[in-house]
């Protein structure tokens, strides 16, 4: 048995991990890969029905972080100002003052992106991307472990603007939560009696200042073999060469993947990717960037995981090891 | 599996930034080194038989001995001890040292101890020392390619300088390994291995597959002569230069004596362009002397005897006015051969005449049909009067050729039309030695019909002295398909061809009947006959009947049943005649498919091609070639494809029954070795497991285990990675969860964390848990329980909860 001692980073991800398993009932997997996509210096799309715990979710992590939260409800009429902030006139003091919007915040909850107009959607894509707004000419940087959960209602498009393929690959993942199991239901229903949710809210922070752009960092040095990183390139090419894909993954699409595929097998407890990592990561981060001719992108991504062959694990590997 | 048992993995410290592969680190892998220095141990193994010439002695045993342990020793040391490094650039001096080493010793060795070799035994000697050193080195991926070719070259090229069997099978071996090497390689670079590769299109085996697959191709062909002829051509010889070496392996010692040059150009094969030549050179019945030696005599006392009646025949048969030479007699009585000639080789080619296209091929020069129990008397020649010559002369695609009567549209056994060429060299005939069913003749610049004069019976003469030296003679001719002649009928009525000497004729008779008895009269009956001569009579071309015997050809047929050629010819004559079948006897010339030279494309025939045969006539007046000395053939028409297929696989029928012991042998041992093929890999890959370093235990253990799943039948697909296979075994196995995910991690750890401290004994310990736990038998039985199609994970709108599925931590508070 391999030694398994612990850590202060592996303590207080498994104490964050356990808050928002707390929060969210019986959805572990989510929980992973919303703390992947953290992990990965991503964002995150979920695609899902109102009431599932979005809001609670965002405002729990940020609790658990000790960042600040906001979050946006998207609406046709919100305007890129609303996003970034804007400059008002201060009488007293004869100058403008920019007003931070709610995009400074460290985690931020957008709510149904898709309502928002297109020019709206991009002032908010932008920041995602570059991590800094520009209001009036000037430029504003935007918080390091700044952290986007935008969701999407799968139903009631009437009157929607759809994310474009581009800017749907800004997003390190796609999640869908789901409906909880009955027996989780009934443990929700059970926690909420007499308990409200200010209190996971107002609970203390799990990571100190830093840590987690010190986790980040280290997420970034997990070892990935050359034959990894071939297995990834075969992978992404199989995607653009499929005659039903209209869209492949990107070269950012790719850097993401090994990214979340090292976070992964950080969270696994592991400094070195194996290829079920990447396998592992594959269908959150293939499903929010893959063009293809149906709905739903599932059955051709486990296609390209069947098919494509994994690395060989032989022995001319193991003997360059060095020591 | 239990994800309970789980525990996030130790705080390593992970190194900033993960190492690249160094091209220069590229090693290959070990099968395709050690098949590396299988093919250059075998190559050189077959330089060391060419080098041997057949005489095997202690130190070169020693010596190739000494070179196969230290090349597969050093080989395997050099691994061990090179893995991450770079390839040291000492290598370069030292391959170049090894290839030079060679001929900076053979001074030396010539002037120490008086021994020597050629010059092609010295490029050979050098390019093996550097097929030793290369595959000293193969493991370094950039050496693979170079390492192979030169095993490739000096196995060609030592066997082109080859003569004994074994080097064939050795070359057999040689292939077969080579063909292994290709499907290693190619499976290698499929598997990733070799990254290097990766990025280019795989052509580092082109050139050596290549390469291979000709050589395959030239050996099977059925040409493979050729293809040495021409090897042999690009490896520096020691003769044919103008020097003497008296290390030379070929010849007699004088390298000028091979060629003479322009000025007595007769080693040339029929080409149109070659000068005149005359010469004193030996007649043709000085050539019947030298091979049969002299006829016997008849003594004094014999002469005042009453001649046989046999001999009154010859009197009344042929005029003697009509007898061109004196000697045109042919007595089967000759002296026994002496002592035994030296073959004295002189300064020129000793062929008499080259002939260009298919062989065998019985060239006609006399034609005897009377014979009077010891002597044949020759055909009488045409009398310019009574037999007008029914020659003229055609041109065809710019040539003059003497058209002679072609009888092909009136007799349906004789096959397509075919050319040979024959280019006197040293013979004293004005005859054309031409084969049977001749209807064309050409010669360059010869135009009119007047130069020619025709011969006894279908021969052809030129009208002058000799024939020309030097000057190819263009035949066109048929040949005869025997599987038509059995309709054709055969009485005959020329007398002159059915007289049998009377004294001769009842045990002739007696004989004829006997073996002719059951076989209907024609083509079948004639072919017993011949073939009773053929397959219980011996060929002796020294043999000598005792002179007191009164009939040579009856001692032959009842006595000895040895003799040489004409022996043969003159029974068959004399059986079939006996039979009431016209028959004669012809001599003239055998090209033997033996002699062919494949560098000049032609064959040489000299005087020891000097033969007899018989030839038996239709009842249309056509005559066919009989063959009745063993180790002689006839020429056939030639056989179109499927028959030559059908002949094929009925000779390797024939080859393969008589070999049936053998054969047997090899498909028992071909058998157990398939049919425990799982077991042999399986106890070679624990081998192999044994062996291997401590810090890649995982790894071999798994190549055991795959192995073990796979024949078993368990299926994957190509995505499945080792730990989802775990898995789906801990599914079915699950009190052995926590051995199988300590072995999935120790075997990534091996694989993918390459850059963390390697932990002792943990690696050892869990592949002997596995290799325990998962035997032949265990993975038989899980291939029978497991689900084929397991589901694959979702995520998103469902929990994953199968264990299978995902590997992550659980932590309690």
């Amino acid at each position: 048995m391999l030694a398994t001692a612990t850590t202060p980073e592996t303590d207080s991800i498994a104490l964050l991990r356990k808050r928002l398993n707390t929060v969210l009932q019986g959805k572990e997997e989510v929980v992973h890969f919303v703390l992947v996509t953290l992990l990965a210096r991503g964002h995150l799309l979920l695609e899902d029905r109102p009431g599932l715990g979005k809001t609670t979710l965002a405002k729990a992590l940020a609790s658990a972080l000790g960042k600040r939260f906001a979050r946006i409800q998207c609406t046709p009429d919100l305007l890129p100002g609303d996003i970034t902030g804007f400059s008002i006139f201060n009488q007293k003091t004869q100058e403008f003052e920019f007003r931070e919007g709610p995009v400074f915040a460290e985690v931020l909850l957008a709510d149904e992106i898709n309502r928002a107009t297109p020019r709206t959607q991009s002032a908010l894509l932008e920041a995602m991307a570059e991590r800094q707004v520009t209001v009036d000419a000037q430029r504003y940087q935007l918080p390091a472990q700044f952290f986007v959960i935008a969701t999407q209602n799968p139903l009631d498009q009437h009157g929607t603007y759809p994310l474009p393929e581009a800017q749907l690959d800004r997003f390190a993942m796609k999640l869908s939560i789901g409906y909880p199991e009955p027996e989780d239901e009934r443990k929700m229903l059970a926690m909420a009696v007499g308990d409200t949710e200010e209190t996971f809210i107002d609970s203390e922070p799990i990571f100190p200042p830093q840590r987690l752009v010190q986790l980040q960092n280290e997420v970034a040095r997990v070892h990935v073999d050359s034959r990894l990183q071939d297995y990834l390139i075969a992978l992404a090419t199989a995607t653009r060469n499929h005659p039903h894909v209209s869209l492949g993954v990107s070269p950012r699409g790719v850097l993401t993947w090994q990214r979340t595929a090292q976070a992964h097998a950080f969270l696994d407890g592991r400094n070195y990717v194996i290829p079920d990592d990447i396998q592992a990561t594959a269908l959150p981060v293939l499903r929010v960037r893959l063009g293809v001719d149906h709905d739903d992108a599932t059955p051709l991504i486990h296609e390209f995981l069947e098919t494509i062959p994994v690395p060989h694990y032989d022995a001319s590997a193991a003997e360059t090891r060095k020591f | 599996m239990s994800d309970s048992s789980l525990r996030p993995a130790p705080a390593t410290r992970i190194l900033a930034g993960s190492s690249r592969n160094n091209p220069q680190l590229e090693v290959v892998s070990l099968p395709l080194q050690m098949l590396t220095v299988t093919l250059a141990i075998v190559a050189l193994l077959i330089l060391a038989v060419v080098d041997a010439d057949g005489s095997l002695s202690v130190p070169l045993v020693i010596w190739f001995s000494l070179q196969a342990i230290s090349l597969a020793m050093g080989a395997f040391w050099l691994r061990r001890r090179s893995v991450g490094r770079s390839i040291p650039p000492a290598i370069s001096p030292f391959l170049l040292m090894l290839a030079i080493s060679s001929f900076l010793w053979e001074p030396i060795a010539r002037r120490l101890f008086a021994v020597g070799r050629p010059l092609e035994m010295l490029v050979m000697h050098a390019l093996g020392a550097a097929v030793w050193g290369l595959a000293l080195v193969s493991l370094w991926q950039k050496n693979q390619g170079i390492s192979v070719l030169l095993s490739l070259f000096l196995a060609a090229f030592s066997l082109s300088a080859a003569h004994q069997l074994v080097v064939q099978g050795l070359a057999a071996m040689f292939a077969l390994i080579a063909i292994s090497w290709l499907t290693v390689r190619y499976w290698d670079q499929l598997s990733g291995r070799l990254r290097g590769q990766s990025t280019r299109s795989g052509h580092g085996f082109l050139v050596p597959g290549l390469a291979i697959l000709f050589v395959l191709l030239a050996f099977t062909g059925g040409r493979h002569r050729e293809f040495m002829a021409t090897l042999n051509g690009f490896l520096p010889s020691s003769g044919g230069t103008g020097d003497s070496s008296p290390h030379a392996r070929h010849g007699i010692g004088n390298g000028e004596m091979l060629v003479a040059g322009c000025e007595n150009i007769q080693s040339f094969g029929p080409i149109d362009d070659a000068p005149f030549m005359t010469d004193d050179k030996p007649s043709l019945y000085d050539v019947f002397d030298d091979t049969y030696e002299e006829p016997v005599k008849p003594s004094s006392m014999d002469r005042s005897i009453a001649l046989m009646p046999d001999k009154d025949m010859v009197k009344t048969e042929h005029m003697h006015t009509q007898v061109q030479k004196a000697n045109r007699e042919f007595s089967t009585a000759r002296k026994p051969s002496g002592k035994q000639r030296n073959d004295v080789r002189n300064i020129n080619s000793d062929a008499l005449f080259y002939v260009s296209g298919r062989t065998p091929l019985h060239l006609r020069l006399e034609l005897y049909d009377t014979f009077d129990g010891i002597n044949w008397t020759a055909e009488p020649g045409p009398i310019s009067s009574s037999e007008p010559p029914d020659m003229k002369m055609v041109k065809e695609s710019g040539r003059d050729w003497l058209r002679l009567p072609d009888r092909s549209k009136n007799w349906e056994f004789l096959g397509p039309a075919e050319t040979h060429a024959v280019k006197i060299i040293q013979l004293e005939t004005n005859v054309i030695p031409a084969p049977l069913h001749l209807h064309g003749v050409h010669i360059a610049d010869v135009d009119r019909p007047d130069l020619y004069k025709p011969g006894p019976q279908g021969l052809v003469r030129m009208d002058r002295e000799k024939l020309a030296e030097l000057v190819p003679i263009h035949l066109a001719s048929r040949t005869v398909d025997h599987t038509k002649l059995v309709q054709e009928p055969w009485n005959g009525n020329e007398q002159r061809y059915q007289k049998v000497p009377e004294s001769l004729r009842p045990e002739l008779t007696r004989i004829a009947q006997e073996w002719g008895a059951g076989s209907p009269r024609g083509w079948t009956q004639i072919e017993a006959v011949i073939c009773q001569l053929r397959e219980h009579f011996h060929y002796d071309h020294e043999f000598r009947e005792p002179d007191k015997a009164t009939s040579p050809v009856l001692s032959f047929l009842t006595k000895s049943h040895r003799g040489p050629d004409y022996q043969f010819a003159t029974a068959a004559a004399m059986l079939l005649r006996a039979l009431n079948y016209s028959t004669r006897v012809v001599s003239g010339f055998y090209a033997s498919p033996g002699n062919y030279d494949a560098a000049s494309r032609h064959t040489p025939v000299r005087k020891s091609d000097v033969h007899f045969w018989t030839e038996v006539r239709l009842g249309n007046g056509a005559w066919v070639t009989l063959e009745p000395t063993p180790g002689y053939e006839v020429l056939l028409p030639p056989l179109g494809l499927w028959r030559t297929i059908e002949l094929a696989a009925w000779r390797g029928a024939i080859a393969a029954w008589r070999r049936r012991l053998w054969l047997c042998a090899s498909f028992l041992l071909v058998g157990c070795l398939l049919w425990f093929r799982h077991l042999i890999a399986d106890n070679w890959f624990i081998i192999n497991w044994r062996l291997c370093p401590r810090q890649r235990s995982a790894v071999q253990a798994w190549k055991i285990l795959s192995y073990r799943l796979r024949v078993n039948g368990w299926k994957t697909t190509q995505g499945t990675t080792p730990r989802k296979q775990l898995n789906q075994i801990a599914a079915v196995l699950p009190e052995y969860s926590n051995t199988l995910q300590d072995f999935s991690s120790q075997l990534e750890r091996e694989v993918f964390g390459r850059h963390l401290p390697f932990e002792t004994d943990n690696g050892n310990r869990c592949s002997d848990r596995m290799l325990l736990l998962l035997s032949r038998s265990a993975c038989r039985d899980l291939a029978r329980h497991r689900d084929e199609k397991p589901t694959p994970p979702k995520f998103g709108h469902s929990s994953c909860t199968s264990s299978a599925c995902l590997h992550r931590p659980t932590v309690s508070v």
